[in-house]
Protein backbone atom coordinates (compact mmCIF):
# COMPACT_ATOMS: atom_id res chain seq x y z
CA UNK A 1 0.00 0.00 0.00
CA UNK A 2 1.77 3.89 -1.16
CA UNK A 3 0.26 6.39 1.10
CA UNK A 4 -0.50 9.73 -1.55
CA UNK A 5 1.20 12.40 1.47
CA UNK A 6 1.99 12.16 4.62
CA UNK A 7 -0.84 13.72 5.92
CA UNK A 8 -3.02 10.46 4.61
CA UNK A 9 0.03 8.08 6.03
CA UNK A 10 0.37 9.73 9.38
CA UNK A 11 -3.50 8.79 9.62
CA UNK A 12 -3.25 4.96 8.37
CA UNK A 13 -0.38 4.53 11.25
CA UNK A 14 -3.03 6.14 14.00
CA UNK A 15 -5.49 3.69 12.83
CA UNK A 16 -2.72 1.10 13.53
CA UNK A 17 -2.72 0.06 9.83
CA UNK A 18 0.47 -1.87 9.94
CA UNK A 19 0.54 -2.13 5.86
CA UNK A 20 1.16 1.61 6.32
CA UNK A 21 4.83 1.02 7.69
CA UNK A 22 5.79 -0.15 4.70
CA UNK A 23 5.39 2.98 2.99
CA UNK A 24 6.56 4.69 6.67
CA UNK A 25 9.72 2.96 6.09
CA UNK A 26 10.26 3.20 1.76
CA UNK A 27 10.14 6.98 2.92
CA UNK A 28 12.62 7.14 5.75
CA UNK A 29 14.66 4.19 5.35
CA UNK A 30 17.70 6.27 4.04
CA UNK A 31 17.06 9.62 6.62
CA UNK A 32 17.18 7.01 9.75
CA UNK A 33 19.78 4.61 8.48
CA UNK A 34 21.82 7.71 7.46
CA UNK A 35 21.40 9.52 10.81
CA UNK A 36 21.95 6.09 12.92
CA UNK A 37 25.24 5.06 11.13
CA UNK A 38 26.81 8.85 10.93
CA UNK A 39 26.59 8.08 15.24
CA UNK A 40 27.48 4.30 15.59
CA UNK A 41 29.84 3.76 12.18
CA UNK A 42 28.53 0.31 12.49
CA UNK A 43 26.66 -1.20 9.98
CA UNK A 44 25.08 -4.19 11.94
CA UNK A 45 24.01 -1.67 14.96
CA UNK A 46 22.86 0.49 12.76
CA UNK A 47 20.58 -1.86 11.25
CA UNK A 48 19.34 -3.18 14.80
CA UNK A 49 19.28 0.57 15.97
CA UNK A 50 16.90 1.37 12.73
CA UNK A 51 14.59 -1.37 13.42
CA UNK A 52 13.82 0.34 16.58
CA UNK A 53 13.81 3.73 15.42
CA UNK A 54 10.93 2.50 13.42
CA UNK A 55 9.17 0.52 16.23
CA UNK A 56 9.22 3.76 18.19
CA UNK A 57 8.07 5.81 15.47
CA UNK A 58 4.96 3.46 15.70
CA UNK A 59 4.62 4.30 19.38
CA UNK A 60 4.84 8.04 19.12
CA UNK A 61 2.58 8.53 15.76
CA UNK A 62 -0.87 8.27 17.88
CA UNK A 63 -0.52 11.92 18.42
CA UNK A 64 1.26 13.39 15.79
CA UNK A 65 -0.20 16.54 14.62
CA UNK A 66 0.18 16.73 10.76
CA UNK A 67 -0.78 20.46 11.07
CA UNK A 68 1.80 21.33 13.06
CA UNK A 69 4.91 19.85 11.62
CA UNK A 70 6.62 17.21 9.42
CA UNK A 71 7.82 13.85 9.82
CA UNK A 72 11.27 13.68 8.73
CA UNK A 73 13.24 16.44 11.64
CA UNK A 74 11.04 14.04 14.27
CA UNK A 75 12.05 11.05 13.20
CA UNK A 76 15.46 12.35 12.25
CA UNK A 77 15.76 13.61 15.59
CA UNK A 78 14.24 10.05 17.15
CA UNK A 79 16.92 8.11 15.24
CA UNK A 80 19.93 10.57 16.78
CA UNK A 81 18.61 9.58 20.10
CA UNK A 82 17.96 6.36 19.78
CA UNK A 83 21.88 5.97 18.58
CA UNK A 84 22.49 8.21 21.50
CA UNK A 85 20.85 6.17 23.90
CA UNK A 86 23.19 3.57 22.59
CA UNK A 87 26.43 5.12 22.36
CA UNK A 88 26.08 6.58 25.44
CA UNK A 89 24.88 2.77 27.02
CA UNK A 90 27.95 1.57 25.49
CA UNK A 91 30.28 3.84 27.27
CA UNK A 92 28.65 4.15 30.43
CA UNK A 93 27.71 7.76 30.36
CA UNK A 94 25.49 9.52 31.83
CA UNK A 95 21.96 8.54 30.67
CA UNK A 96 20.07 12.09 29.95
CA UNK A 97 15.85 12.17 28.69
CA UNK A 98 15.68 12.92 24.93
CA UNK A 99 11.95 12.73 25.19
CA UNK A 100 11.10 16.50 25.19
CA UNK A 101 13.85 16.81 22.13
CA UNK A 102 11.47 14.19 20.03
CA UNK A 103 8.61 16.49 20.82
CA UNK A 104 9.58 19.56 20.20
CA UNK A 105 11.11 18.51 16.70
CA UNK A 106 7.73 18.38 15.60
CA UNK A 107 8.02 22.80 15.64
CA UNK A 108 9.26 22.61 12.20
CA UNK A 109 7.56 25.04 9.99
CA UNK A 110 6.09 23.38 7.33
CA UNK A 111 8.12 24.61 4.86
CA UNK A 112 8.20 23.23 1.01
CA UNK A 113 10.47 20.03 -0.13
CA UNK A 114 12.40 22.80 -2.41
CA UNK A 115 13.45 24.98 0.62
CA UNK A 116 13.94 22.25 3.06
CA UNK A 117 16.41 20.95 -0.07
CA UNK A 118 17.92 24.18 0.19
CA UNK A 119 18.11 25.16 4.06
CA UNK A 120 20.21 21.18 3.80
CA UNK A 121 22.20 22.45 1.60
CA UNK A 122 23.14 25.63 3.44
CA UNK A 123 24.16 23.36 6.52
CA UNK A 124 25.85 21.05 4.02
CA UNK A 125 27.53 23.61 2.92
CA UNK A 126 28.39 25.50 6.48
CA UNK A 127 29.35 21.94 8.17
CA UNK A 128 32.06 21.57 4.95
CA UNK A 129 33.10 25.04 5.80
CA UNK A 130 34.19 24.11 9.54
CA UNK A 131 37.68 24.00 10.46
CA UNK A 132 38.54 19.79 11.51
CA UNK A 133 38.13 20.98 15.27
CA UNK A 134 34.40 22.35 14.55
CA UNK A 135 33.47 19.61 12.66
CA UNK A 136 34.52 16.87 15.61
CA UNK A 137 32.89 18.78 18.11
CA UNK A 138 29.43 19.07 16.15
CA UNK A 139 30.09 15.30 15.38
CA UNK A 140 30.79 14.52 19.35
CA UNK A 141 27.85 16.70 20.55
CA UNK A 142 25.42 15.65 17.68
CA UNK A 143 25.61 12.53 16.82
CA UNK A 144 27.99 10.61 19.50
CA UNK A 145 25.96 12.40 22.58
CA UNK A 146 29.42 14.03 24.39
CA UNK A 147 28.99 16.82 26.64
CA UNK A 148 31.44 19.65 27.09
CA UNK A 149 33.40 18.34 29.67
CA UNK A 150 33.68 14.84 28.19
CA UNK A 151 34.94 16.08 24.71
CA UNK A 152 37.43 17.61 26.54
CA UNK A 153 38.38 14.62 28.94
CA UNK A 154 38.16 12.39 25.47
CA UNK A 155 40.44 14.86 23.31
CA UNK A 156 42.44 15.63 26.23
CA UNK A 157 42.09 19.16 25.41
CA UNK A 158 41.14 22.02 27.94
CA UNK A 159 37.44 22.60 28.92
CA UNK A 160 37.96 26.14 27.82
CA UNK A 161 39.18 25.74 24.78
CA UNK A 162 36.96 22.99 23.68
CA UNK A 163 33.35 25.70 24.74
CA UNK A 164 35.51 28.28 21.98
CA UNK A 165 35.38 25.48 19.55
CA UNK A 166 31.39 24.63 19.96
CA UNK A 167 30.63 28.23 20.07
CA UNK A 168 32.19 29.03 17.03
CA UNK A 169 31.21 26.18 15.06
CA UNK A 170 27.39 26.49 15.90
CA UNK A 171 27.52 30.53 15.46
CA UNK A 172 28.89 29.02 11.79
CA UNK A 173 25.87 26.53 11.27
CA UNK A 174 23.48 28.93 12.89
CA UNK A 175 24.17 31.81 10.84
CA UNK A 176 23.54 29.06 8.14
CA UNK A 177 20.59 28.43 8.94
CA UNK A 178 19.32 32.37 9.31
CA UNK A 179 20.60 33.23 6.14
CA UNK A 180 18.20 30.67 4.88
CA UNK A 181 15.21 31.97 7.09
CA UNK A 182 15.75 35.55 6.39
CA UNK B 1 24.99 35.26 32.52
CA UNK B 2 22.84 37.33 30.41
CA UNK B 3 20.95 35.66 27.71
CA UNK B 4 23.24 36.86 25.07
CA UNK B 5 26.53 35.13 27.44
CA UNK B 6 24.16 31.62 27.03
CA UNK B 7 23.68 32.38 23.46
CA UNK B 8 26.32 29.65 22.39
CA UNK B 9 24.64 27.11 24.29
CA UNK B 10 21.12 26.52 23.58
CA UNK B 11 21.89 23.73 21.16
CA UNK B 12 23.90 22.10 23.59
CA UNK B 13 20.68 21.93 26.12
CA UNK B 14 18.35 21.45 23.25
CA UNK B 15 21.03 18.23 22.43
CA UNK B 16 20.73 16.87 26.34
CA UNK B 17 24.25 17.19 26.39
CA UNK B 18 24.86 20.55 28.06
CA UNK B 19 26.57 20.37 31.38
CA UNK B 20 28.64 22.46 33.83
CA UNK B 21 28.34 26.31 35.00
CA UNK B 22 25.86 26.83 31.48
CA UNK B 23 23.83 23.86 32.58
CA UNK B 24 22.86 25.63 36.12
CA UNK B 25 22.71 29.40 34.25
CA UNK B 26 20.46 28.30 31.68
CA UNK B 27 17.94 26.58 34.30
CA UNK B 28 18.12 29.61 36.60
CA UNK B 29 16.88 31.50 33.33
CA UNK B 30 14.05 29.01 32.59
CA UNK B 31 13.41 28.69 36.25
CA UNK B 32 12.28 32.60 36.03
CA UNK B 33 10.59 32.22 32.74
CA UNK B 34 13.30 33.87 30.58
CA UNK B 35 11.03 33.96 27.69
CA UNK B 36 14.16 34.48 25.38
CA UNK B 37 15.49 31.65 26.91
CA UNK B 38 12.55 29.64 25.97
CA UNK B 39 12.47 30.54 22.56
CA UNK B 40 16.10 30.25 21.58
CA UNK B 41 15.62 26.36 23.57
CA UNK B 42 12.70 25.61 20.56
CA UNK B 43 14.63 27.06 17.82
CA UNK B 44 17.62 24.98 18.96
CA UNK B 45 15.65 22.33 18.44
CA UNK B 46 14.81 23.04 15.44
CA UNK B 47 18.21 23.61 14.23
CA UNK B 48 19.76 20.81 15.44
CA UNK B 49 17.30 18.41 13.76
CA UNK B 50 18.29 20.74 10.46
CA UNK B 51 21.70 19.19 11.11
CA UNK B 52 20.88 15.45 11.92
CA UNK B 53 18.83 15.76 7.87
CA UNK B 54 21.70 17.41 6.40
CA UNK B 55 24.07 13.95 6.82
CA UNK B 56 25.35 12.12 3.89
CA UNK B 57 22.41 9.78 2.60
CA UNK B 58 22.92 5.89 2.95
CA UNK B 59 20.72 3.10 1.69
CA UNK B 60 20.52 0.38 4.57
CA UNK B 61 21.21 -2.90 2.92
CA UNK B 62 17.71 -4.48 0.92
CA UNK B 63 17.31 -7.29 3.67
CA UNK B 64 16.55 -4.57 6.55
CA UNK B 65 13.30 -3.73 4.93
CA UNK B 66 11.84 -7.54 5.67
CA UNK B 67 13.42 -7.72 9.12
CA UNK B 68 11.82 -3.97 9.74
CA UNK B 69 8.41 -4.87 8.64
CA UNK B 70 8.27 -8.04 10.03
CA UNK B 71 8.22 -6.39 13.66
CA UNK B 72 4.54 -5.25 12.34
CA UNK B 73 3.88 -8.35 11.37
CA UNK B 74 3.45 -7.79 7.61
CA UNK B 75 5.97 -10.46 6.37
CA UNK B 76 6.80 -12.44 9.46
CA UNK B 77 5.39 -12.63 12.82
CA UNK B 78 6.93 -10.21 14.97
CA UNK B 79 9.92 -11.96 16.71
CA UNK B 80 11.99 -9.07 18.74
CA UNK B 81 8.19 -7.26 19.84
CA UNK B 82 8.42 -8.83 23.05
CA UNK B 83 11.81 -7.80 23.43
CA UNK B 84 11.90 -4.13 23.21
CA UNK B 85 9.37 -3.41 25.85
CA UNK B 86 11.10 0.27 26.74
CA UNK B 87 9.94 1.31 23.36
CA UNK B 88 6.23 1.51 24.95
CA UNK B 89 7.20 3.13 27.99
CA UNK B 90 9.42 5.53 26.49
CA UNK B 91 7.14 6.88 24.63
CA UNK B 92 4.44 8.48 26.69
CA UNK B 93 5.98 12.26 26.90
CA UNK B 94 6.88 12.68 23.47
CA UNK B 95 2.92 11.85 22.05
CA UNK B 96 1.49 13.41 25.55
CA UNK B 97 3.46 16.76 24.50
CA UNK B 98 2.48 16.40 21.02
CA UNK B 99 -0.82 15.96 22.04
CA UNK B 100 -1.22 18.46 24.59
CA UNK B 101 0.34 21.10 21.54
CA UNK B 102 -2.26 20.44 19.33
CA UNK B 103 -4.97 21.31 21.67
CA UNK B 104 -3.34 24.69 22.48
CA UNK B 105 -2.80 25.15 18.41
CA UNK B 106 -3.49 29.07 18.32
CA UNK B 107 -1.38 29.31 21.37
CA UNK B 108 2.58 29.52 21.89
CA UNK B 109 3.72 26.17 23.13
CA UNK B 110 7.38 27.77 23.57
CA UNK B 111 6.82 28.47 27.76
CA UNK B 112 4.95 24.73 27.75
CA UNK B 113 8.36 23.21 26.01
CA UNK B 114 10.67 25.06 27.31
CA UNK B 115 9.56 23.91 31.07
CA UNK B 116 9.17 20.48 30.00
CA UNK B 117 12.54 20.61 28.60
CA UNK B 118 14.07 21.97 31.54
CA UNK B 119 11.92 19.15 33.59
CA UNK B 120 13.37 16.80 31.72
CA UNK B 121 16.79 17.48 32.10
CA UNK B 122 17.32 16.60 35.46
CA UNK B 123 18.10 13.84 36.71
CA UNK B 124 15.88 10.62 36.88
CA UNK B 125 12.65 12.38 36.59
CA UNK B 126 10.05 10.13 35.85
CA UNK B 127 7.03 10.49 33.49
CA UNK B 128 2.88 9.03 34.02
CA UNK B 129 0.60 9.55 31.20
CA UNK B 130 -3.03 9.92 31.78
CA UNK B 131 -6.44 9.32 29.47
CA UNK B 132 -6.27 8.72 25.99
CA UNK B 133 -7.38 10.35 22.75
CA UNK B 134 -10.53 12.11 22.54
CA UNK B 135 -12.15 14.55 24.67
CA UNK B 136 -11.28 13.38 27.63
CA UNK B 137 -8.73 15.32 29.73
CA UNK B 138 -4.98 13.58 28.86
CA UNK B 139 -1.61 14.88 29.75
CA UNK B 140 1.23 13.30 31.82
CA UNK B 141 2.92 13.59 35.29
CA UNK B 142 7.10 14.05 35.33
CA UNK B 143 7.94 13.13 38.98
CA UNK B 144 11.66 14.66 40.18
CA UNK B 145 13.14 13.62 43.13
CA UNK B 146 15.11 17.18 43.07
CA UNK B 147 12.58 19.26 40.63
CA UNK B 148 9.23 17.90 42.23
CA UNK B 149 5.93 17.23 40.42
CA UNK B 150 4.87 19.06 37.13
CA UNK B 151 1.21 18.29 35.42
CA UNK B 152 0.89 19.19 31.98
CA UNK B 153 -3.01 18.36 31.07
CA UNK B 154 -4.64 18.93 27.34
CA UNK B 155 -8.07 18.76 26.85
CA UNK B 156 -9.28 20.66 30.17
CA UNK B 157 -12.46 23.07 29.12
CA UNK B 158 -12.59 26.19 30.80
CA UNK B 159 -13.75 26.25 34.29
CA UNK B 160 -17.31 27.06 34.42
CA UNK B 161 -18.03 30.34 36.15
CA UNK B 162 -17.27 30.45 39.96
CA UNK B 163 -15.76 27.41 39.48
CA UNK B 164 -11.90 26.54 39.65
CA UNK B 165 -9.66 23.60 39.13
CA UNK B 166 -7.61 22.29 42.38
CA UNK B 167 -5.04 20.01 42.16
CA UNK B 168 -4.49 17.49 44.58
CA UNK B 169 -1.38 14.84 45.29
CA UNK B 170 -2.47 11.82 46.17
CA UNK B 171 -0.09 10.16 48.88
CA UNK B 172 0.30 6.72 49.87
CA UNK B 173 -0.76 7.30 53.26
CA UNK B 174 -2.92 9.55 54.76
CA UNK B 175 -5.42 12.09 52.93
CA UNK B 176 -5.52 13.88 49.65
CA UNK B 177 -3.09 17.41 49.93
CA UNK B 178 -4.36 19.95 47.68
CA UNK B 179 -1.47 21.58 46.18
CA UNK B 180 -2.76 24.73 44.01
CA UNK B 181 -4.74 25.73 41.32
CA UNK B 182 -4.85 24.73 37.75
CA UNK B 183 -3.06 27.26 35.50
CA UNK B 184 -4.69 26.84 32.39
CA UNK B 185 -2.83 29.67 30.54
CA UNK B 186 -2.05 30.87 26.97
CA UNK B 187 0.75 28.40 27.26
CA UNK B 188 -1.05 26.20 27.50
CA UNK B 189 -2.32 24.04 30.92
CA UNK B 190 0.90 23.85 32.86
CA UNK B 191 1.53 23.71 36.67
CA UNK B 192 4.28 22.74 38.98
CA UNK B 193 2.50 20.85 41.73
CA UNK B 194 5.50 20.79 44.42
CA UNK B 195 8.39 22.12 43.98
CA UNK B 196 11.50 19.72 44.93
CA UNK B 197 13.05 17.80 46.38
CA UNK B 198 9.82 15.52 46.94
CA UNK B 199 9.94 11.87 47.88
CA UNK B 200 8.51 9.89 44.56
CA UNK B 201 7.79 6.68 46.59
CA UNK B 202 5.28 8.38 48.60
CA UNK B 203 3.09 10.01 45.64
CA UNK B 204 0.79 7.66 44.64
CA UNK B 205 -0.90 9.83 41.96
CA UNK B 206 -2.11 13.61 41.43
CA UNK B 207 -5.67 14.49 40.78
CA UNK B 208 -7.85 17.40 39.15
CA UNK B 209 -10.83 18.71 40.73
CA UNK B 210 -13.69 21.39 40.19
CA UNK B 211 -13.98 23.65 43.35
CA UNK B 212 -15.35 26.73 44.51
CA UNK B 213 -13.41 29.43 43.18
CA UNK B 214 -13.47 31.74 46.63
CA UNK B 215 -12.89 28.32 48.82
CA UNK B 216 -10.07 26.68 50.06
CA UNK B 217 -10.65 23.37 49.88
CA UNK B 218 -9.56 20.27 52.18
CA UNK B 219 -10.83 17.22 50.45
CA UNK B 220 -11.91 17.55 46.47
CA UNK B 221 -15.56 18.20 46.06
CA UNK B 222 -15.87 16.61 41.76
CA UNK B 223 -12.71 14.66 40.87
CA UNK B 224 -11.93 15.59 36.74
CA UNK B 225 -9.18 13.09 36.65
CA UNK B 226 -6.85 11.38 38.39
CA UNK B 227 -3.23 10.00 37.26
CA UNK B 228 -1.49 7.46 38.75
CA UNK B 229 2.63 7.74 39.27
CA UNK B 230 3.18 4.09 40.52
Amino acid sequence: MQSDNEEKLIEQLKRRDTQAMAAMYDRFKRLVFSVIFQSVRDQAIAEDLTQETFWRVWNRIQSFDAAKGKLEPWIATIARNRAVDYLRSSRNAPQYSLETIEANARFFSVESPAKQLETERLVSRALSSLSPAQREVIELTHFQGFTQTEIAEYLKRPLGTIKGTIRSALKVLRESMQAESA
Amino acid sequence: MSCEDLSGFYELYALGVLDGAEYDELEEHLNRNCRTCMKEIIRAVQENATVLRSVPKLDPPAELRSRVLAGFGIETRPFWLRAAPWCVAGAALAVLLIGVASQQRQKTPDILNARAVQFLNAPGVRQFSFGGQGTAPHGSVLVSREKGVMLIVGNLPAAPAGKMYETWIIPRAGAPRPTGKLVVGEDGALVGLIAGPVDPEHIKAVAVSLEPAAASPVTPTLVVFAAATE
